[in-house]
C-alpha cells in the first residue's frame, strides 16, 4: 500500500515538477524577449542620437534614418509576433548596427559638403561684388566706345552756337 | 585723348543708374544663394484619420473590444530628421490637455516612426478599449525623442476621438 502511495506521490510530484519547468520557460523566453526589445530599442535610440549629431554637422542621413526607421518597425513587429521575435529583433539589430557603422563616413562627407557649400557661397559673394565693382568700372566705358565704333563713320556739322541750340530747345535745361 | 572724351562722355546720372542696377541684381543673387536651403517655419503636424483615411466617418460608439480602424497622419517639417512618439492614451471629459501640458490618462498604444525631414507618413491604427465608458476620449499626443537628455519629450501636437463605449446587446 505504501509502495503504491510512494509510485502516485513520485508521478504527481514529476507532473508539478515538469509543470513548473514549462512555465519557467515560457516566462523566461518571454522576459528574455521583452529585454531583447528593450535592448534593441535603447540600441536604436542610441544610433539615432549620433545621427542626428552627424545631420547637425551637415551630413546627409537619409537613407540612414529610413534604414533606422524599418528597424524600429522590425522591432515593433516583434512585441506582437513572439513566435518570430528572435529573428526580427537580430534583422533590426543588424540593421542597426549598419546604421551605426555607416556614421563615420557620413560625418566625413558632410564636413567636405559643409566646406564645399561654404566655398560656393564665398565664391558667389565675391563673384557678385566683383562685378558690381567692375560693371561700375567699365561698363560705362565699353557701352561709350562700343557707341564710338558704332557711329565712327557719321559726319559731324560743325555749326553756329545760334544755330546749335534754339531758344525754345529745353534740352539744355 | 581719346580716354579723356569718353570719361567726359559718362554722365554722373548713368553711372548712378547702372549702379543701382548692379546693386540690386547683385543683392538678389546674394539672397537666392543664402537662403535656397532656409526653412521659414518649422513645424510637425499631426492628423487623425478616419477608417476610409479621409477627413471624416470617424466613429461615435463602439462595443467593448470592437476593434476601431483609424489612421494617423504624422509630416515632419522640422528641418532635421525626427524620432516621433506617438501615445494613444484613454481620457475622459475630466482629462486636461492642451499644447503644454499632456494628458495624465493611461497609455493604451505607443507608435514610433523615425522621419526625415519634408516626409510624411500615415500609420494604420487598429484600437481597442477594453472598459464600457461615456464621452471616453482616445487622445493622441505627439511626443519626440530628444536625443540631448536622452528621453521622449511632449511636442505639444495633440488630437482627440470622442466615443461612446458600449456593452454588446445580447439577443
Amino acid at each position: 500500500m505504501n509502495k503504491r502511495f510512494s509510485v502516485i506521490s513520485s508521478k504527481i510530484l514529476a507532473l508539478i515538477i515538469l509543470t513548473l519547468t514549462l512555465t519557467a520557460i515560457s516566462t523566461i523566453s518571454e522576459v528574455r524577449c521583452e529585454v531583447d526589445e528593450v535592448q534593441a530599442i535603447r540600441l536604436l535610440r542610441e544610433v539615432y542620437s549620433k545621427l542626428v549629431e552627424a545631420e547637425g554637422s551637415g551630413a546627409d542621413i537619409l537613407n540612414a534614418s529610413l534604414q533606422l526607421d524599418k528597424a524600429l518597425k522590425l522591432i515593433k513587429q516583434a512585441e506582437e509576433d513572439p513566435r518570430n521575435s528572435d529573428r526580427l529583433i537580430s534583422e533590426a539589430i543588424t540593421l542597426i548596427s549598419n546604421v551605426d557603422s555607416m556614421i563615420p563616413t557620413l560625418i566625413e562627407e558632410g564636413g567636405r559638403k559643409t566646406f564645399f557649400k561654404n566655398l560656393y557661397v564665398f565664391s558667389a559673394v565675391s563673384a557678385t561684388l566683383s562685378s558690381i565693382i567692375l560693371s561700375y568700372i567699365l561698363s560705362p566705358r565699353i557701352f561709350w566706345s562700343l557707341w564710338l565704333r558704332a557711329k565712327s563713320r557719321w559726319l559731324v556739322k560743325i555749326m553756329d552756337e545760334k544755330d546749335s541750340v534754339r531758344r525754345d530747345d529745353r534740352r539744355r535745361g | 585723348m581719346r580716354r579723356i572724351v569718353l570719361e567726359e562722355m559718362i554722365d554722373d546720372e548713368v553711372k548712378a543708374v547702372v549702379m543701382a542696377i548692379i546693386i540690386v541684381a547683385g543683392a538678389l543673387s546674394i539672397a537666392q544663394t543664402l537662403a535656397s536651403e532656409r526653412i521659414p517655419e518649422r513645424f510637425s503636424a499631426l492628423g487623425l484619420l478616419g477608417p476610409d483615411k479621409k477627413i471624416g466617418g470617424y466613429p461615435k460608439t463602439v462595443l467593448v473590444n470592437q476593434t476601431i480602424n483609424l489612421y494617423l497622419f504624422i509630416d515632419n517639417h522640422e528641418g532635421r530628421t525626427i524620432y516621433y512618439i506617438i501615445y494613444v492614451k484613454l481620457g475622459d471629459k475630466w482629462t486636461e490637455v492642451n499644447e503644454n501640458k499632456s494628458a495624465e490618462a493611461p497609455i493604451l498604444y505607443t507608435y514610433e516612426v523615425i522621419l526625415p525631414h519634408g516626409m510624411n507618413t500615415t500609420i494604420p491604427l487598429s484600437l481597442k478599449i477594453n472598459q464600457l465608458m461615456t464621452n471616453a476620449r482616445l487622445i493622441f499626443e505627439m511626443w519626440i525623442y530628444d536625443p540631448t537628455a536622452g528621453t521622449p519629450r511632449y511636442h505639444g501636437r495633440w488630437n482627440q476621438l470622442w466615443l461612446n463605449v458600449t456593452a454588446p446587446q445580447i439577443s
